[in-house]
């Protein structure tokens, strides 16, 4: 109690970060806005309004003509099947992928032993396959391949396929790293060979996780294959771009309803899965494999050869003489890429317009996602809760590739469009997040403040939002990693960045300057990468 | 300034806290509330918060039915009582300096009470807070970087900061060394003095409360067991209200100047000179 000792600090000595870290922002938001083209206002034009006037009028009622039911179920099942089939074929690629990369596999590893050298370069290789497999997007993937194999499923199959297996092998690597290594190292120093090694020394005990990571993807794929047909290949995406380019607001009704029930059942039945996978291994059988277990791999390997042969896909054309040189041939076009640099320039704004739809879009995610939370944490009553909650969900459902549609006849072509579509999608997305923080927040502290007579408002800025603030940033932060990627391809449908490029110039066959375009997708991707994993290992310090 | 007319109150899973409780205070006026665990005491300054409603009986606060107000008068009413808790409910993350300013949110308006978070509006005033504590150089720490005990005092500070007609503690020095203990109730008593302010404080320390308080209520089982002048508080009072913790009267051992005559039976508690006054 002697106040004389310290001068007492009459100014906040965090003030000075404060202020550049909002200077900073501003100064990198102005140009966000510039080059986002952010205009709200377009939203409101006379020309556009009457556009989306007319389409969102049309949504009522649904079409439900019998015919176009047909179409439409057929077009659910050729979904479904892409998915399937897509993981599938991902499966074969990822498992080789996977044991190539996994160093506890490596029998060269130990002592060390010969063809060390070797081994690590082939992992290296192995590696930057995978990278460059699921650096790339599967819309990209498809609508490449849209070109070699014409418009239909086998372009949507081969992509998921492709970026797919890229995902699954690093996973797989991953989980088989994580586990307990002493079991295969000791198989392998008894001199087992790395296949015995796997099945003895490490599926035991990463099987169910590896099972379960897959049911997920196949959850993700059925996603993805729903937007797959916007590039042509095939499925309800097709179906819903037709619908929308004629503006027949029924038909797009219909399919809008039927994307959010297949994705929820696609949600449910990978949910059921993964929780049947949980449970299986706990009885004490005498068979290694338990009937259950059995039962789903038949079912599973059904499934898949039904998807094949609902495709029409034959592995064996595809696999031809034929077709493995109009594929090399197809491919070379892409080579050597166009360096110029007017072209580099120009890849280099879109870009920038790809970065800046992804950072307004999320930051206007988390605005939008934070004010829908408080009521779906549900502070004011059961009824808020329980509207906002579906109001999120709905939104969310619907991928981003369709908002983007959507969007780009509400406010004109552009990167504006992809913004709103990546702010709302992800707001639904945030806002279920959002909640769950609030939710889990303890309530003592606001609800002190507010027994001190503080208004809601300053109760909740004073007494909730210190805690839950981090794990919002946190949060957005992973978000924007995945629009980042996203706001590459939403310009397929006109939403602006880089993807309005590529599709325009694979439009006009312009190979050279297509894979500039790619290459930089693939950069973008890996930049994202590693800066979030940069940033992760700093914020856990 | 509060007077509970036959107050019960059941809690919702049946658990009878209050009964019967009838107490008054004026103006000004300071009182400890001592008692075992579990007798009521919490729920009491509960009571008294108006952040508990009775289950029965008149309840008035500061010249006010408090649950016959609307909800923008309850809250105003509520600006104006001050509660230190023993736990202080303050965010992790949050800076001393905003938890020390939150203490005003219900007079500020939301526009000033936003703003400060951007830049704290009253330094000086947060800072004056905590130095009377002896805080004064965590002003600009965060929360987790406090123990228990500067917590506690940052937690008067926040009820000294608020400026309410009726200040209400909760066992506010529970995690304090003596010294600071009795530093800490002096302050608080003396700022309650200074602005004319009813002070209730729940103890558990008899000690404390003796030295401390010209007033004593003794509360067990949900009933007030006496409430008389701390001069007139005896051993035997004090034995009956603790019967069931046992024979050792909960104390803090502080640095009192204990008086020579006590007995060897019970080694301090009814030293009973008025050191905060």
């Amino acid at each position: 109690m002697n106040p004389a000792l310290t001068a007492p600090l009459l100014h906040d000595p965090a003030a000075r970060g404060r202020a550049a870290w909002v200077l900073a922002s501003v100064v990198l938001l102005w140009p966000l806005l510039v080059i986002g083209e952010f205009r709200p206002w377009a939203l409101l034009e006379a020309r556009n309004l009457n556009v989306m006037g007319h389409f969102l009028a049309g949504f009522l009622p649904p079409q439900g003509s019998p015919d176009f039911l047909r179409e439409l179920a057929q077009a659910t099942l050729q979904t479904l099947a892409i998915a399937t089939a897509g993981i599938a074929l991902a499966f074969l690629i990822a498992v080789p992928l996977a044991l190539l990369a996994t160093q506890s596999l490596s029998v060269s590893r130990l002592g060390p032993g010969p063809g060390q050298q070797r081994a690590r370069w082939l992992r290296r290789a192995v590696r930057g396959l995978m990278m460059i497999l699921r650096g790339i997007p599967e819309l990209v993937w498809a609508l490449v391949f849209v070109r070699v194999f014409g418009l239909g499923p086998t372009a949507g199959v081969l992509a998921l396929g492709l970026t797919y297996g890229g995902m699954l092998a690093k996973v797989y690597a991953e989980i088989l790293e994580s586990g307990d290594q002493r079991p295969v190292r000791t198989l392998l120093e008894a001199g087992s060979g790395r296949l015995a090694a796997l099945c003895y020394g490490l599926l035991p005990g990463s099987a169910q996780d590896l099972a379960s990571y897959t049911v997920y993807r196949w959850e993700c794929a059925v996603r993805a294959s729903v937007v797959m047909g916007f590039v042509g290949a095939g499925g309800l995406g097709q179906l819903m771009d037709q619908s929308m380019k004629m503006l027949n607001g029924g038909e797009a009704a219909s399919i809008l309803i039927t994307f959010l029930l297949l994705v929820l059942l696609a949600d449910a039945l990978s949910s059921w899965l993964r929780r049947l996978l949980a449970n299986t291994g706990t009885g004490n059988s005498a068979a290694g494999v338990s009937a259950l277990a059995l039962t789903l791999v038949g079912a599973l390997g059904l499934a898949v050869l039904l998807s094949f042969h609902l495709l029409e896909i034959q592995l064996g054309d595809l696999l031809s003489w034929d077709a493995a040189q109009q594929i090399g041939d197809f491919f070379a076009g892409f080579f050597p890429p166009d360096l110029s640099p007017a072209w580099l320039h120009k890849v280099a704004q879109g870009a920038l317009e790809t970065i800046a739809i992804s950072a307004l879009g999320t930051l206007l995610a988390a605005v939008g996602g934070l004010l829908l939370a408080l009521p779906a944490s549900g502070r004011y009553g059961r009824v808020a809760a329980g509207t906002t909650r579906f109001v999120l969900n709905a939104l969310r459902s619907v991928p981003e590739l369709v908002w983007a549609a959507l969007m780009a006849l509400a406010a004109g072509l552009g990167p504006f469009a992809g913004v709103l579509a990546l702010a709302v999608h992800t707001c639904g997305v945030l806002g279920r997040l959002f909640a769950e923080s609030l939710q889990n927040a303890s309530a003592t502290p606001r609800n002190a403040l507010i027994e001190s007579g503080a208004p809601p408002l300053a109760a909740f800025c004073y007494g909730t939002l210190p805690e839950v603030l981090p794990q919002l940033v946190a949060y957005t932060l992973y978000r924007w990693e995945m629009n980042i990627r996203m706001a590459a391809i939403l310009g397929f449908v006109g939403a602006g960045g880089l993807g309005q490029l590529l599709y325009v110039e694979l439009s006009l066959f312009h190979y050279a300057q297509a894979s500039t375009l790619i290459a930089a997708m693939l950069l973008l991707s890996i930049a994202v990468d590693s800066a979030s994993a940069k940033l992760r290992s700093l914020m856990n310090q | 300034m509060f007077r509970l007319d036959a107050i019960s109150l059941t809690h919702a899973n049946g658990h009878s806290a209050l009964r019967e409780v009838t107490l008054a205070t004026g103006q000004g006026e300071q009182l400890a509330i001592i008692g075992p665990s579990g007798a009521g005491k919490t729920t009491l300054l509960r009571l008294l918060g108006a952040s508990l409603r009775p289950s029965s009986g008149n309840l008035t606060l500061l010249d006010t039915l408090p649950w016959a107000l609307a909800a923008g008068d309850l809250r105003q009413l509520r600006s104006r009582i001050g509660v230190a808790h023993q736990t202080p409910p303050l965010p992790a993350r949050q800076r001393v300096i905003t938890a020390v300013l939150a203490g005003r949110l219900g007079v500020w308006p939301w526009w000033k009470a936003l703003a400060s978070l951007v830049y704290p509006l009253d330094i000086a005033g947060a800072g004056k807070s905590l130095a009377a504590l002896d805080l004064a150089e965590r002003l600009f720490d965060r929360c987790d970087r406090l123990s228990g005990g500067q917590l506690q005092r940052v937690g008067v500070a926040r009820l000294l900061y608020q400026k309410p007609q009726l200040m209400l503690a909760d066992e506010p020095v529970s995690s304090l060394d003596p010294t600071l203990a009795l530093q800490t109730l002096q302050v608080l008593s003396a700022a309650a003095k200074a602005r004319n302010a009813t002070l209730v404080v729940s103890l558990h320390a008899v000690d404390l409360a003796l030295a401390c308080f010209p007033r004593i209520v003794g509360v067990r089982d949900g009933r007030i067991a006496f409430d008389r002048p701390a001069t007139e508080v005896d051993e035997t009072l004090l034995r009956d209200l603790y019967a069931a913790e046992g024979r050792q009267l909960p104390i803090q051992d502080h640095p009192l100047p204990i008086a020579e005559d006590a007995s060897d039976a019970m080694p301090t508690p009814v030293a009973r000179r008025n050191h905060c006054a």
